[in-house]
């Protein structure tokens, strides 16, 4: 899991119970205490939560706040892999946005777009294509994984088996040639599976420090994909891999200097 | 029949992308034995090792049965073979006689140091009357024509009577009554029972000289037997192989108004009369054989080489391109075919190559301003994965995919509204590849629009909107993406015409 997520997790915790400690933490996201104290600190430095010994506690002053959030290190990538993949998506689509914030940053980007139908289960997704009356949105029952706004479940994966979709993006937490795409849960990988039997074409979108990276549990074999959308420095060897195997790999990046 | 030549498993490793598999070929006395393939497949290095040019890696070369070894082009010659090379071994400053009776020493009588001129000269004459070569015997070799100097070339192996005598696509530039010419002397020499090798990309040859054919498709021989009963479609398909097409990281992007358009342009001799335009967001491919026009074209838009006659309208406006710093001010970018020689300052820095096109942009009235000139280098050689050890350190220390990957640097910061890429890939690792292809799809998202030259039929079927296929300096077909295929493709290359198809 990367930081900007487990960040926003603690984040969330923290907003329901005011408190916790570090053990529970790093027990719950499977990361050594060393890595969640770092996140205490940086969250303390944001004037967020109060550290105490063995744990921390939210600040009352902290209005809660929806739009406080941590700054995501891999924004740029993101939004430059989404601008590859809105041009993937024609009128009439009807396309799958898994979870993520990748595909968060997908969804800003085809608000423009017209007739799109988009099957999501992560009601931020949803939320912001709601914003356009062009774009219609369907969502899967489930049980709500109110850490990540997302759908899971039994009933979600029945709901996904309804439909037929001609392109699903995939988000994913780590990439490499043995254990292919895999994600952090369980439940999650579960869900993108029964995605990957409703698609025509299924395209990859993670950043590139996910390659080399094996996530908890896998959704899918390396070659299962048709397209790749990442950045240009992942290491070569994926390169090679992709072109050789017949998978398209994209590589996005914004060939206008910044500020320059 | 015991065969003259016979390869056994022959292996040789060309570069790091490319090698020769298991060559097995047998070659017999009084054939002309055509070897057919794509550009790249690896004919012209199977010839040199035969002819002694390359070291095999290993497998056995056998005469008449007995293994031998070639070590160097004299192993080769003492053998009996001989080989014309596309680049000639002709004395520009010698008459052709000269030229043509230098190796036999025929007419040299060595005890007094002194030539027969005149019996050579006759029977030089005597042998281009035979041929019906309009050539006299006294001419110097630098004022023959290429052609004329290929039928010299062909005329003095001829005079030699090799054993093995091999041809490197000798018909590409010749005319219909040279090629004529040609096919004589080739006949007359498997009367004297030689074994012709000859190497070519056109399907016509085979059917006018050609005893057996043997197709190379990368690297490997993937069809050898007599010519009988083979159909231009059937050759067409074995030389072609799989389509790869797929593997291109292409974007569809709806392209906007005409941008470029090229009326009547004519270069001297390499092609005349082209007409063709280009819109903005577009991906123009331009294909054909070697000799087909496609890089001259490629030179004569970037102002390198002069046009003889013929427009260029940019955005609807006529603009006189007299050279390189006119394109540039129009936006217009160029990466070389060769670009060790005219691409890039090999014995230079990483940032003095990126900036050598934009130093408008990067300076401040006189001077440099340095420290823009590395923020600028770093951007662009994180942007587009370029890997060094020192962003001081001459480029030639960098590999082909990263120099190449420069050379396209450059045009990015100038801002390129036209980006003419002529070869962008060829001979570099694959990661660098794909990096290109997506650094094409970058800048079409921007608004350029890109002319990309290449004779890898997959990656103008991968990458391209719309694919103009050359023959000999003249459009043969213009295809759009729905009609691409290896096949159209091939068949335009060669010219069949639409008959065929």
């Amino acid at each position: 899991m990367f930081a900007a997520e487990r960040i926003r997790i603690i984040m969330e915790i923290l907003k329901d119970k005011n408190h916790i400690n570090v053990s529970d933490l790093s027990t719950m996201l499977n990361v050594s205490e060393v890595t969640i104290r770092r996140d205490l600190e940086k969250l303390e430095g944001k004037n967020f939560l109060t550290r105490t010994h063995g744990g921390a506690i939210i600040n009352e002053s902290v209005p809660i706040d929806d739009d406080y959030t941590i700054e995501d290190p891999y924004h740029e990538d993101r939004v430059e892999i989404s601008s590859i993949a809105s041009h993937m998506i024609e009128e009439n689509d009807v396309i799958i946005l898994s979870p993520g914030l990748t595909n968060l940053c997908i969804a800003k980007k085809i608000l423009t777009k017209k007739k799109i139908t988009v099957l999501t289960n992560d009601l931020n997704i949803a939320s912001e294509l709601s914003s356009n009356s062009n774009i219609k949105i369907i969502l899967p029952g489930g049980d709500l994984d109110s850490s990540f706004m997302t759908l899971s479940g039994r009933l979600t994966e029945e709901n996904i088996r309804n439909f037929y979709v001609s392109k699903a993006f995939i988000e994913v937490d780590g990439i490499t040639t043995q254990r292919g795409y895999t994600v952090q849960s369980i439940e999650r990988a579960s869900t993108l599976q029964e995605m990957l039997k409703i698609t025509k074409e299924t395209i990859i979108v993670s950043h590139y420090k996910c390659f080399d990276k094996i996530a908890f549990s896998q959704v899918a074999d390396i070659k299962s994909a048709h397209k790749i959308i990442t950045n240009p420095s992942i290491p070569d060897k994926y390169k090679n891999y992709f072109f050789e195997n017949e998978i398209q790999l994209f590589t996005a990046f914004n060939s206008f200097e910044g500020g320059i | 029949m015991n065969p003259v030549l016979k390869l056994e498993n022959i292996n040789k490793k060309i570069s790091d992308f490319f090698s020769l598999r298991d060559i097995n070929l047998e070659f017999f006395k009084g054939e002309a034995h055509v070897l057919i393939g794509e550009n790249a497949s690896g004919k012209t290095s199977l010839m040199k090792i035969i002819a002694g040019f390359y070291l095999k890696d290993n497998g056995k070369i056998y005469i008449d049965n007995k293994e031998v070894k070639i070590n160097s082009p004299a192993d080769s010659k003492k053998i009996g073979i001989s080989m014309i090379h596309q680049d000639f071994s002709l004395f520009d400053h010698f008459s052709i006689a000269e030229n043509i009776f230098l190796e036999s020493k025929k007419y040299s009588i060595l005890s007094l140091k002194i030539i027969d001129f005149e019996s050579m000269c006759s029977e030089c004459d005597n042998l281009f009357a035979k041929f019906n070569i309009k050539l006299d015997s006294k001419t110097k070799v630098k004022k023959l024509s290429f052609a004329q100097k290929q039928l010299v070339e062909v005329a003095k192996a001829y005079v030699n009577k090799p054993k093995i005598i091999i041809m490197d696509e000798p018909s590409s530039s010749l005319t219909i009554n040279e090629s004529k010419i040609l096919f004589n002397i080739i006949k007359e020499l498997k009367k004297l029972n030689s074994v012709i090798i000859f190497i070519s990309h056109r399907i016509e040859d085979l059917n006018a000289i050609g005893d057996r054919i043997s197709i190379l498709r990368e690297g490997k021989i993937i069809f050898s037997s007599a010519t009988l009963n083979l159909s231009e479609d059937k050759i067409i398909n074995l030389m072609t192989g799989m389509d790869y097409s797929k593997r291109y990281p292409k974007l569809n992007i709806q392209h906007g108004r005409e941008i470029l358009r090229v009326k009547d342009l004519t270069s001297g001799k390499t092609f005349k009369n082209l007409n063709f335009n280009l819109y903005k967001k577009e991906i123009l491919g331009i294909t054909g054989l070697a000799g087909s026009g496609k890089s001259k074209l490629a030179r004569c838009i970037f102002g390198i080489d002069k046009i003889k006659s013929g427009k260029i309208y940019l955005d609807n406006k006529f603009v006189n391109i007299k050279n390189t710093i006119d394109s540039i001010d129009n936006k217009i970018g160029y990466l070389s075919e060769d670009k060790y020689k005219d691409g890039l300052f090999l014995y230079l820095n990483i940032p003095l190559n990126i900036t050598a096109p934009n130093l408008k942009r990067i300076s401040n009235g006189y001077f440099i301003d340095k420290s823009f000139e590395k923020e600028l280098t770093n951007t662009y050689t994180k942007k587009l994965d370029i890997k060094y050890a020192n962003l001081y350190d001459n480029i030639s220390q960098l590999s082909g995919g990263n120099q190449q990957k420069i050379a396209l640097a450059k045009w990015i910061i100038s801002r390129s509204k036209i980006l003419i890429l002529d070869e962008p890939t060829i001979g570099i690792d694959i990661a660098s590849k794909v990096d290109i292809y997506n650094i094409i799809n970058e800048l079409v998202t921007k608004g350029s629009s890109i002319i990309l030259i290449s004779s890898d039929i997959n990656e103008i079927i991968g990458m391209c909107d719309r694919v103009l296929v050359l023959y000999e300096g003249e459009i043969s077909k213009t295809l759009t993406r729905e009609n691409l295929s290896r096949d159209k493709i091939i068949k335009y290359m060669v010219k069949l015409g639409d008959n065929n198809l």
